[in-house]
């Protein structure tokens, strides 16, 4: 019967048992729905389950806008029948269609026999429906051990010395604590690391006496990874320095504890950290390239394995980074090493870890003042060199010139400043666009302290208002589609009626978080941290912050699903077909563009005032 | 006046009379659906028979009926056609034929049924109703075939095309669903929705059913 076909593929009935879906059937009613009479069916039907089979209905709130655009499969009328509250919502009739109803009771009772149909509905209801993930779409492991961040690893407080110490003393200690390394602190700060294996090889093998400092002996200024960061990031330090201690420091560098390889090997279920290693292991630049081509196949793989997407983003921009590190070293290997010092900097996508297959390059150089000729071009040739082997590896050139190739991108500090004091006190359509691109960063390679300063400089430039005001305006004249199917809010690209899920969701999610960034002068380049430090700001709710991260989270998951799929084809990578889509992923692309448009709207009302 | 209209056929004749002047809305009607082995209702047989009650605006699905018979006694159950679960405990027997019919006359008295292409279904009905002596009388019929033929060559003017007033024809017009499948029961309901769809753009809005029924002869 097509009435059980349709709940079949219609959640949450397709979580009902057959019988349980035939005697829902059962106990409905359909309706044809027309602009003369739907609010008076609506009126005199409720309290029920409304299911819209065919045709188009907006949803009207009590003050006229719209809370949601109905179409095919879209289900309403629940809130009165979960709270016992009068319906005050009215329907807008967009185009006539047939209607189910189911009434109370028999709603009730389905809620009574069925857990799965009742947690929809009470999320459905709390709009957590982002939350409802299905078994059916298989795959995904409840557990993704390099998503965990390092903090939560690491179990004991840092056991440290200070440089000063006896080598003897510091034997004493590590053994007391069974421990295989050490951290070297003084005043605060991390100044070494030691090892076992430094014991053994610099001091016992040649014959050195117990008193020697341990400053002479230990690796100084070690690689180290910032605790808030993941067991990926600590994974692919390590194998980028073939080391296996790594001290871990918090935000302002000071030491709180160690994290080892055999800690990541406990944790370890599935390793991308193959395919970084034999990145970082390619010796001439021809190698690096043939490694790179598997990554889109790996990718594949890799995808069925996790949890959340959100990490293949970074995983791409890992092996971005990777890449960038092992071009580098090649550079130097064949023309000497940085005349100064540098920091290669990585801006939009790869600088927010939300890197695609289909993402370009957005990089650049940061360079100290007073070099000469000679060492400019130095780093001139290093960007060439760079920027086309990143090219060569399937990672495409900026349109927008956006690379460390580009002299505009090669730059001092001071003169970086100069660039984005321009873009936040002239803010043309073009210089907007451009903040968008480079208040989105992050050190790849070269000198973190570097970065540091620099980037702490650009977030106060970036807490001017009326930049900001700008960029809430600018935000705001995208208009996010809230129907799926209604022809003017698709794209007409070639193959047909598509939802750009880029532009009108993901990208404007990062720009709204990127406003609350700005203000709060946050210096995190990834749209999920930044979420999560938005703790701290009093202009957004924490459940407006978990809304968005819900929204990010699916729809970078809808787009990476999309991209897997036609990755060897001429489909559009970032515009998806919404008839392809499960009728639960168009309900919930829908709740995320709902969610999209207040925030859009709430940044408006916080920040637009001060612009033009 | 003679012998032929007895007092009890004058009755029935003014309530009609008087059932047609009240709007359409006031009534229920039955939306009827029949597969048979061919268009010959005294040499072929019914197949399938399904109906549902509508009660403006609604349909009542939960009250829909649908049922199957087996020809002749050689025909082996197992090769039935699927039937929906809905409906399997009421799997007839040939012989049962009559008291499903039986139902079917109790739910058209007072009642319009509805179907797409009346010549077919009614007289299937009919023939039944002589051999069988049972008596259909619905308050009328509407024909939502016949509806949409006299619509179009009204607003068009035009040479008509079978195949463009089929049942999935009609209802794509009125932006409905297109079904799939060929089975009785969604056939009934479907025939359903098109003549609330069909009925519900009709002004003014609580037109007399007399008028509608004029309209699909």
């Amino acid at each position: 019967m097509d009435i059980e076909r349709f709940l079949t593929d219609c959640p949450p009935f397709d979580e009902l048992t057959e019988q349980q879906r035939t005697w829902s059937v059962n106990q409905m009613q359909s309706t044809y729905m027309n602009a003369d009479n739907c609010n008076e069916i609506m009126r005199d039907c409720s309290p029920a389950l409304f299911i819209v089979r065919s045709g188009v209905f907006d949803l009207k709130g009590k003050d006229g806008t719209l809370v949601e655009r109905l179409e095919q499969g879209d289900l309403f009328g629940y809130p009165s029948l979960l709270s016992g509250r009068a319906i005050v919502n009215t329907l807008q009739c967009i185009e006539d269609g047939i209607v189910y109803v189911l009434p109370q009771v028999a709603f009730d009772k389905l809620r009574n026999q069925s857990r799965a149909f009742e947690r929809y509905f009470i999320n459905a209801h709390g709009e957590r429906l982002l939350t409802e993930r299905r078994g059916k779409t298989a795959g995904y492991d409840d557990y993704d051990w390099t998503e965990q961040r390092v903090e939560d690893v690491i179990q004991r407080a840092p056991i440290s010395l200070a440089s000063d110490t006896t080598i003897q003393n510091a034997a004493q200690c590590m053994s007391e604590n069974g421990i295989s390394s050490i951290l070297v602190v003084d005043s605060d700060q991390l100044v070494g690391i030691l090892t076992d294996r430094d014991i053994r090889n610099r001091v016992v093998a040649k014959g050195l006496g117990f008193n020697v400092t341990v400053a002479a002996v230990m690796t100084h200024l070690p690689e180290f990874v910032f605790a808030h960061r993941s067991l990926l990031d600590a994974l692919t330090t390590m194998t980028a320095n073939n080391v296996h201690h790594l001290p871990v420091v918090d935000e302002q560098l000071r030491p709180v504890g160690m994290i080892t390889a055999t800690d990541l090997i406990k944790q370890q279920r599935s390793e991308p950290v193959y395919l970084i290693s034999s990145i970082y292991k390619s010796t001439t630049r021809a190698q690096l390239v043939e490694e790179a081509q598997k990554i889109p196949q790996y990718l594949n793989s890799f995808a069925l394995r996790v949890k959340q997407t959100a990490i293949l983003g970074r995983l791409m921009a890992s092996l971005t980074d990777a890449m960038t590190r092992q071009f580098i070293k090649l550079f130097e290997a064949e023309n000497g090493a940085a005349p100064a010092r540098y920091c290669w900097l990585a801006f939009g996508s790869q600088g927010r870890e939300d890197q695609t297959l289909s993402s370009d390059q957005d990089n650049g150089l940061l360079l100290t003042d007073g070099l000469t000729e000679s060492q400019l071009d130095w780093f001139r040739r290093l960007g060439e060199y760079v920027c086309e082997g990143l090219h060569d590896c399937g990672v495409p050139l900026c349109p927008g010139n956006i690379m460390a190739s580009n002299p505009e991108c090669r730059g001092t500090q001071q003169q970086w400043l100069a660039r984005f004091e321009r873009w936040t006190t002239h803010p043309t359509p073009k210089a907007l666009m451009y903040c968008q691109i480079f208040f989105d960063s992050r050190a790849v390679a070269g000198q973190q302290k570097m970065f540091n300063q620099f980037r702490e400089a650009v977030a106060d430039i970036g807490k001017n208002e009326f930049f900001i005001g700008n960029l809430a305006l600018l935000v705001n004249r995208i208009s996010v589609p809230l129907g799926l199917f209604n022809r003017f809010r698709t794209e007409d690209v070639k193959q047909g009626e598509r939802i750009d899920i880029k532009r009108y969701g993901i990208a404007l999610i990062n720009d709204i978080v990127r406003l609350y960034s700005l203000h709060q002068g946050l210096t995190e380049p990834s749209t999920a941290q930044r979420i999560e430090r938005l703790q701290e700001s009093r202009l957004i709710s924490e459940r407006d912050r978990q809304s968005l991260l819900e929204a990010w989270q699916f729809l970078t998951q809808l787009r990476l699903d999309h991209q897997l799929r036609v990755w060897h084809t001429d489909e559009p990578k970032n515009a998806i077909d919404p008839d392809s889509l499960s009728t639960l992923s168009r309900r919930q692309l829908k709740t995320a563009f709902k969610i999209i448009k207040q925030a859009q709207q709430g940044v408006g009302l916080k920040f637009s005032r001060q612009g033009y | 006046m003679g012998n032929l209209m007895s007092i009890n056929g004058l009755r029935k004749s003014w309530t009609k009379h008087r059932q047609l002047k009240r709007p359409w809305q006031a009534h229920t009607y039955i939306a009827i659906d029949i597969e048979t082995t061919g268009l010959d209702p005294i040499n072929d047989q019914i197949l399938s028979i399904a109906w549902v009650p509508v009660k403006p605006p609604m349909i009542l699905i939960g009250e829909a009926q649908y049922h199957e018979f087996c020809i002749g006694s050689d025909v082996d159950l197992q090769q039935s056609p699927t039937i929906h679960g809905l409906t399997k405990a009421q799997l007839s027997s040939g012989g049962d034929v009559k008291k499903v019919l039986k139902d079917l006359e109790d739910k058209l008295y007072g009642c319009v049924m509805v179907c797409h292409h009346r010549s077919l279904d009614w007289s299937y009905l009919r023939y039944n109703g002589l051999t069988k002596n049972l008596h259909f009388e619905p308050l009328g019929v509407f024909d939502t075939l016949s509806y949409e033929k006299n619509k179009m060559s009204f607003d068009n003017n035009c040479q008509l095309n079978n195949s463009r007033l089929t049942l999935s024809a009609c209802r794509s017009k009125y932006g409905l669903p297109n079904y799939t499948s060929h089975h009785a029961l969604d056939d009934a309901i479907a025939c359903a929705e098109l003549f609330l769809a069909q009925a519900t753009k009709i002004k003014p809005f609580n037109e007399k059913l007399g008028f509608l029924l004029k309209q699909s002869r």
